[in-house]
Order: C-alpha cells, then sequence, then structure tokens
C-alpha cells in the first residue's frame, strides 16, 4: 500500500517504520535488519534511516512509505494517488521509482491518479474512471 | 506479533505520550497509595490492638487443667466429667507434648504460692508469682522503676507498687536493697530416708518414696518496681505483689496445695501440675489451640471464648479499610479507562496504518492491552512507594501529637510485604481489566474509515 498522504507514524524512524511490517508478519529479527537496509537503498534512502518523517521532504517521505510497502516483498502494489501530496519533480520521480521496482521485482502495481498526462507516460494499462463509472479501458504499447 | 516487538512497541507507545500517560499512571498510583494506606493503617491499628491485649495476657492464653478435680481448684469442673476415659495428669511429658502442637509459643506452669516477706523488720504475707522470660517481650514493663530481670535465674524480684509502699514510704529507695522470702519447700525423700520422717510413709506402706516440707529462706534483690500487673488474667492467675524469674521460682519447689493429692495418687516422683498455662502466637489461633488441647483430653479455658465478639471486630475493620481502600482503586481504573479510549480517538489513524500493513485485530487488542498493563504495573509500584510514605507521615504526626501528651510513640501505620505485592498485584488486575474495553474497541476499528478521517 502506498497512500496519498504517505502514512508514516510520526513517533517512529524511518528505519521502524519500514521495519513495521516485518514485525507484524513475525519476520526474524536478524533478517529484518538487512530487509529493512535493503528495501531503504532501493529508494535510495540509505542514509535517512534514523531520521523522522517530520524531518523528510515529502518526496523521501513517500519514497520512505514505498519502502515500507515493498519491505515484505510483495505480488501487488496498491497505490492511491501517490503523487497527490507531492510537486511535479518529486512525483515524476517516485513514479520513475515505481516503474523500476516493477521492472525488477517484477510485481503487479495498480495505482490510482488524477494526473492523466503521468498516466500516460507510465501506465501499461489505463481503466478511466468517471463519476464511479468505467470510461474506458484499454491497453496501451 | 512477537511479544518482546509488542512490548518494545508498548513502552514506545507509553513513552511517546509522556505527560497523559504518567498522569493516568499516577492516577493508578494514588489509588493504590490510599489502598495501601488504609490497610496499613488498618494492619498497624490491628497489630497495635493485638498488642495491648496480648500484653494483658487475657487474649493469647489457654489454661489446661487436669480433668481431675484439685481441691484447691478455682474453677469447679462439671461433674459428669466421663469417667471412662484415662485421667490424664499434667506433668513433664504433657508439657513438652504441649509446646510441640502448631501456634504454641511457650508453656509454662503456675508457679504461685502465698509467703512471708521479711524486710527492715517488717513481714507481710504476700503472694509469689514466677514471671515466664516472655513476660519481658510483651512489653509489661514499660513502665518499670529500676530494670527487668537480669537473667531467668537470677535471685532477683521486682515488686508490685502497692506492696512496695507497704514496706516503705518512698518505694524508688528499695530498689538495690534486699528482702527475705520464707517458704515451705517440699522435698521428694529417697527411698532409704522415707522411713525416719515421713508420716505419710506408713500409709502408703513403704512402697513409695515419701515427701517432705521443710521451711526455707531465699535472699533477693529488688531490681524493679511495676505499677501495672503483667500477670493479670483470668479467675486470680494474676494479682502477684512480688514477681520472680521464672526458673528461680519453680527451683524453691515452694509446696503447692495439689502435692498431698499427687502423692496420694501414688506418683510423687514426676512432679505434677495444677494448671499450665498455654500461650498462642496470636489471639486468632486460640479456638485451634484449644481444640487440639480438649482432643489430648484436658480441660481449657480462655477468655476468648467469651469474647468471640473481639474478631469479629478485627473483621469488620479489616473489611471496612479495604472497602475505602478499593473505592479509590475504582476511580482510579476509571482514569485509566478515560485515558486508553482518548488514546484510540487520537491513534484513529495509526491503527488504521498497523491494520493496512498487516496487523490483526489481535495485535491491535494485545498492544493496548500491553499499555494497559504496564501502567498498572508502575502505578502499582509507585502507589505502593506513596502509600508507605503516607503511613509514616501518619506515623510521624501521631508521635508527635503523643509526644505532647507525654504518651509513648505508637506505630499505627505498617506495610508488611504482602500488602506490597497485593497491591501491585491489584493494580495490574484493575488495569488490564480498565484496558478490556478500550482494547476491543481499537481491535474493532475498520482501517479503511481510520484512514479515510483526516
Amino acid at each position: 500500500m502506498v497512500f496519498q498522504s504517505f502514512n508514516l507514524l510520526p513517533r517512529m524512524t524511518l528505519q521502524e517504520n519500514v521495519e513495521l511490517p516485518l514485525r507484524l508478519a513475525e519476520v526474524d529479527r536478524h533478517e529484518r535488519e538487512s530487509r529493512v537496509a535493503e528495501a531503504l537503498e532501493r529508494v535510495g534512502l540509505g542514509a535517512r534511516g534514523q531520521h523522522r518523517p517530520s524531518e523528510l521532504s515529502g518526496g523521501e517521505q513517500q519514497r520512505g512509505a514505498l519502502a515500507r510497502a515493498l519491505v515484505n516483498r510483495p505480488t501487488i502494489l496498491f497505490a492511491d494517488e501517490p503523487t497527490g501530496n507531492l510537486d511535479s519533480v518529486n512525483g515524476e520521480q517516485i513514479l520513475l521509482l515505481l516503474r523500476e521496482v516493477q521492472n525488477s521485482l517484477g510485481m503487479t502495481i495498480l495505482m490510482v491518479t488524477h494526473e492523466r498526462p503521468l498516466a500516460e507516460k507510465f501506465a501499461n494499462r489505463i481503466a478511466v474512471l468517471s463519476d464511479g463509472r468505467l470510461v474506458s479501458d484499454g491497453a496501451r504499447p | 506479533m512477537k511479544t518482546r516487538d509488542l512490548s518494545e512497541l508498548a513502552v514506545r507507545n507509553l513513552r511517546e505520550a509522556v505527560l497523559r500517560n504518567s498522569l493516568t499512571t499516577l492516577g493508578v498510583a494514588v489509588g493504590v497509595a490510599s489502598l495501601v494506606a488504609m490497610v496499613s493503617l488498618g494492619v498497624g491499628l490491628q497489630t497495635l490492638a493485638s498488642q495491648r491485649l496480648t500484653r494483658s495476657g487475657l487474649f493469647d492464653a489457654v489454661f489446661v487443667t487436669s480433668q481431675r478435680n484439685f481441691p484447691g481448684a478455682r474453677r469447679p469442673q462439671s461433674v459428669d466429667a466421663t469417667p471412662k476415659k484415662e485421667v490424664r495428669i499434667l506433668d513433664e511429658d504433657t508439657r513438652a507434648q504441649l509446646a510441640k502442637l502448631a501456634n504454641v509459643t511457650e508453656v509454662y506452669p503456675q508457679v504461685r504460692f502465698v509467703t512471708e516477706v521479711r524486710f527492715a523488720g517488717k513481714n507481710p504475707t504476700t503472694s509469689v508469682l514466677g514471671l515466664p522470660d516472655s513476660s519481658k517481650s510483651s512489653g509489661a514493663f514499660e513502665g518499670i522503676t529500676g530494670a527487668y530481670f537480669s537473667s531467668p535465674t537470677a535471685d532477683e524480684a521486682i515488686l508490685q507498687i502497692e506492696f512496695a509502699k507497704e514496706l516503705a514510704d518512698q518505694p524508688a529507695t528499695l530498689i538495690g536493697k534486699d528482702l527475705v522470702l520464707r517458704y515451705a519447700e517440699r522435698a521428694a525423700l529417697s527411698k532409704n530416708a522415707a522411713g525416719d520422717s515421713s508420716l505419710l510413709d506408713g500409709l502408703m506402706g513403704g512402697a513409695s518414696p515419701g515427701i517432705s516440707i521443710v521451711p526455707r529462706e531465699k535472699t533477693l534483690r529488688i531490681v524493679g518496681i511495676i505499677e501495672s500487673d503483667p500477670s493479670a488474667g483470668i479467675g486470680g492467675f494474676g494479682g502477684g505483689r512480688v514477681f520472680l524469674p521464672f526458673e528461680t521460682a519453680e527451683r524453691l519447689h515452694v509446696a503447692q496445695p495439689g502435692d498431698l493429692q499427687t502423692f496420694l495418687n501414688g506418683d510423687a516422683t514426676k512432679p505434677s501440675y495444677t494448671a499450665l498455662t498455654v500461650r498462642v502466637r496470636s489471639p486468632k489461633d486460640v479456638p485451634q489451640v484449644e481444640a487440639a488441647i480438649k482432643q489430648l483430653g484436658f480441660s481449657t479455658f480462655s477468655l476468648l471464648d467469651a469474647t468471640k465478639g473481639l474478631q469479629v471486630v478485627f473483621r469488620v475493620f479489616d473489611l471496612f479499610l479495604g472497602l475505602f481502600g478499593s473505592l479509590a482503586l475504582t476511580v482510579a481504573s476509571l482514569g485509566i479507562i478515560n485515558t486508553l479510549v482518548m488514546a484510540i480517538l487520537e491513534r484513529r489513524r495509526e491503527i488504521g496504518i498497523l491494520k493496512a500493513l498487516g496487523a490483526t485485530d489481535r495485535d491491535v487488542r494485545s498492544l493496548f492491552f500491553a499499555e494497559a498493563g504496564a501502567m498498572g504495573l508502575f502505578g502499582g509500584f509507585f502507589g505502593v512507594a506513596l502509600g508507605w510514605l503516607i503511613g509514616q507521615a501518619l506515623n510521624w504526626g501521631t508521635a508527635i501529637y503523643l509526644h505532647r501528651q507525654d504518651l509513648p510513640g505508637v506505630k499505627i501505620s505498617y506495610v508488611p510485604w504482602w500488602l506490597a505485592l497485593f497491591a501491585i498485584g491489584v493494580a495490574i488486575v484493575v488495569s488490564l481489566v480498565a484496558g478490556l474495553y478500550p482494547a476491543a474497541r481499537a481491535a474493532r476499528l475498520n482501517p479503511v474509515e481510520a484512514l479515510r478521517y483526516e
């Protein structure tokens, strides 16, 4: 899950936030550490693990949230307007990252967005919803 | 979630909202403190009361007599005493047997005789009593002028003030002076000597050694004078005027009214007692010890028999104080419920995220439960400390007040270890129970709704 408003727990450091799903899944303590480091590395935040969310920029927070979503090695990732709270530069970075992750880990990503140009730039398939109705659904080259 | 992770998260959450959580913990602490203070007051007062009553020697003693009728017995036995059972005699063996019973602290015969005392040309007749060593620790000698016996075998005497006044106008001047006791000694005769002097020998046909009665004198140093009667007891067991250390008094072998009877019953070699006093650990133990002694075939008498009401008073007292204490704890647990419910409202989002990341209902419930338990634990510890401090303050205040009134200080509040443990246990249990509802509520929270709440 990646959210529009990041939803990192403000009381925990980035590292702990990323570790949380592993804790809940009862993953072994020493295995956790390496998986957290790997996930942070993947999103380019390897050096910021000890910072709290409030000390990070919006883009960094969203990348942290992405690391948290990836740490469990999911086969499908839901993203609810991940760029909604970011400026266009950071937004594009996040989508590039998503694409990269999708390529290297081979997972399915389902993303909701209001920004049609972004969708057209990155998506393999776009379904358009308008007022709750499916307007079009088509694969793209 | 694993227990270690769970507790880590719980402690972390508690630390993050320091102010609110410490206020709640303080609430628990105050509740526990009032419980501890109340009960410690109850325990303290009860200890004090039973100390005073024990001092009187009335409530922790069982008086044992043989089922046989003694000529000198003060309390007539019921005549239909079942004769089919063998009549048991109170002798050394019985004394040892009684001392082995559970909750019995001491067994001693009564050494009491009326005799003549010589001092400075006066020779009043008075009653002499042997005091067991335990009477020193009972605190009956708090107001003594002079000192207690230097040893249980010392040739020393303590006088009762009324009697001391008969001997001298200024009783305090008597201390350190000697007085002479004139008494009749009972001596067992050896078989050879029996024929010579014993009048009774003829009656017994020479089969048994006789006894002789010999006048004796004993010089005793006066070491103390007391105002209270340390041996006040049942049916004239008290009322001594001159007190001797128990072993000193016993070694005098003063002739007793029962001697003749014992002798005529044919067993003069073994000394027997008219009555034994059995001291028990606390007045509560009296009924049980009494029953055990009756089972052995002796007659018993205790004042507690007649004053069952006293026990009822103690029980009601305990109940009352405990009730007030738990009232305070109830208020404290309402505080815990309040804090945790507030925490849920404040942490809806966090709960939603946890659930979105894979936390089960159970994980969320355990987390809130652990937080409640931790607050109970800390609150319990602080509460015990606080309650102890309150008790100390009460002790201190009472001491000052009593001091102003020229009375000896007493300890009215006392926190025994079981009370401390019990209070901490109660705090934890109450906190967990108080956490039940908020934890269940948090677990039920719908993550979709919780996260939409922005």
